[in-house]
C-alpha cells in the first residue's frame, strides 16, 4: 500500500512550518532597525530559505503524484503547490486535502 | 477528439510557456549572481594604484565587484566612539590577536563613516589599553572589503570586542551616523599607533572566506532549473492525457486521470 498521502502530510507541515518561520526571518532582517537582536536573528535565518526550496521540490512531486492517483484537476494541483508558497496558506489547504481524499478515495487516505 | 493545438488546449501552452520561461530565466540569474561571487573571490587588485574611496562606492551602495581588496585613499575624522576590537584575527605567525577598529567619517566628522582597520594587536589587548585615534583630519590608504557576515551569534560577552567587522554593529555604538557597507584595512598603522605598538594588519588575517553565499546562488538556480523541468513534465502529462483517444469501456472524457474529472469537495 502506497505511503504517499501520510509522506504527504508530513511534508506539508514541514513545508509549512518552515515557510512560516522563513516568512517571519525576512520580516524582521529587512523591516527592522540593521543591528537590533530580532534583525540579527531575521538574518541568521536566511539559510532556512535553502532548506524550504529544496524540501519543496520534494513536496511538489509527492502533491503530484498525490493529485495523480487521486485523478484531481489541475487547479486543485495547482492550489496545493501555490499552498507551499504563501505563508500560512497551507495548513488550511492540507486540512481540504484530506477531507476531500478521505470523501473520495478513502482507500487512499487509510495507511 | 482534441488535437495538442486546439483551442481547449491554448491556455495550458501559455500556462506552461510562462512558467517554464520564468523558472528558467530566474535559475539563469541566479546561476549569473553565482558566476559573479567566483570572479569576484578570484579577482586580486590589491596591488592596484589607490583611488579614493568615493570613487568606487558611495555610502549607501552595494560593494561593487571590482573594489574586493581594492587599495583606496581616504581622507577624514576618526571616530573615537565607534573604536571596537574584533576578535579572532590570528597574526602572521598563527598568534592569537585582535583587531583595532576605528570609523572614520569621509570628508568632514558629520559625513557617512567608513571603518577602518588601524591595525592588529595580541589577543590579551582590552578596549582600555588600545591608543586613542589621532585627533584631526588624516589621510591613509588601505584595502577595501566588504562588511562581514555574522555567523553565529556574539559569543565573546567583552566590552568593546566584536566577532565579526560587520557594519551594523557598529551603527549602534555611533548614535545616528550613516556607515558605508565596507571597511577598509589600513596598508600601514599610523605613526601614533605604531608608536603605541599596533601592528599592521593584512587581508591573510581575514578568517577564511566562507563560501556560503557563492553555494546559496548555485542551489537557487539548479531548484529553479528543477521546477522549470516539472513544469514542462506537468504540461506534457496534460496535453497527452487531453488529446489521448478515450479507452474502450471507458465513457469519453473520464480517459484523463487529471483534468478531466473535477471532484466535488
Amino acid at each position: 500500500m502506497t505511503r504517499l498521502f501520510p509522506t504527504y502530510r508530513v511534508l506539508a507541515l514541514v513545508v509549512g512550518v518552515l515557510l512560516v518561520v522563513g516568512a517571519l526571518g525576512s520580516l524582521c532582517k529587512y523591516l527592522l532597525e540593521d543591528g537590533s537582536t530580532l534583525q540579527q536573528l531575521g538574518d541568521d535565518l536566511t539559510p532556512i530559505w535553502i532548506v524550504h526550496g529544496w524540501i519543496y521540490i520534494v513536496y511538489v512531486v509527492v502533491a503530484f503524484l498525490l493529485s495523480q492517483k487521486a485523478r484531481w484537476s489541475l487547479p486543485q494541483l495547482g492550489l496545493m503547490l501555490v499552498a507551499g508558497l504563501i505563508p500560512g496558506l497551507i495548513f488550511w489547504v492540507e486540512r481540504r486535502v484530506v477531507e476531500r481524499l478521505r470523501a473520495d478515495h478513502p482507500e487512499l487516505a487509510k495507511a | 477528439m482534441v488535437r495538442w493545438w486546439s483551442v481547449r488546449l491554448w491556455g495550458a501552452h501559455l500556462l506552461a510557456l510562462v512558467c517554464v520561461g520564468f523558472a528558467a530565466g530566474m535559475g539563469v540569474w541566479q546561476y549569473d549572481a553565482f558566476q559573479e561571487r567566483r570572479a569576484a573571490e578570484q579577482l586580486d587588485l590589491t596591488e592596484k594604484a589607490p583611488v579614493p574611496i568615493t570613487a568606487v562606492l558611495g555610502p549607501d551602495d552595494p560593494f561593487p565587484t571590482a573594489g574586493l581588496g581594492r587599495p583606496v585613499e581616504v581622507h577624514g575624522t576618526f571616530l573615537d566612539a565607534g573604536t571596537v576590537l574584533v576578535s579572532d584575527r590570528d597574526g602572521a605567525d598563527g598568534e592569537a590577536g585582535r583587531w583595532l577598529v576605528t570609523p572614520l567619517s569621509v570628508g568632514a566628522a558629520d559625513q557617512p563613516a567608513v571603518p577602518v582597520v588601524r591595525g592588529w594587536v595580541p589577543a590579551d589587548t582590552t578596549i582600555d589599553d588600545v591608543p586613542p585615534p589621532p585627533a584631526g583630519e588624516v589621510d591613509l590608504t588601505g584595502w577595501l572589503q566588504p562588511t562581514e557576515a555574522a555567523e553565529g551569534g556574539d559569543t565573546n560577552p567583552e566590552e568593546g570586542v566584536i566577532p565579526h567587522l560587520r557594519v551594523a554593529d557598529l551603527v549602534q555604538l555611533l548614535d545616528g551616523q550613516d556607515l558605508y557597507g565596507a571597511y577598509v584595512v589600513a596598508r600601514e598603522p599610523l605613526a601614533v599607533d605604531a608608536a603605541a605598538g599596533v601592528d599592521a594588519a593584512t587581508l591573510d588575517q581575514l578568517p577564511a572566506a566562507s563560501r556560503f553565499t557563492g553555494l546559496r546562488n548555485i542551489l537557487y538556480a539548479i531548484e529553479w532549473w528543477v521546477f522549470a523541468a516539472f513544469a514542462l513534465f506537468v504540461w506534457w502529462r496534460h496535453v497527452r492525457d487531453a488529446t489521448a483517444e478515450p479507452l474502450v469501456g471507458e465513457p469519453a472524457g473520464e480517459g484523463a486521470p487529471e483534468g478531466a474529472v473535477p471532484s466535488k469537495p
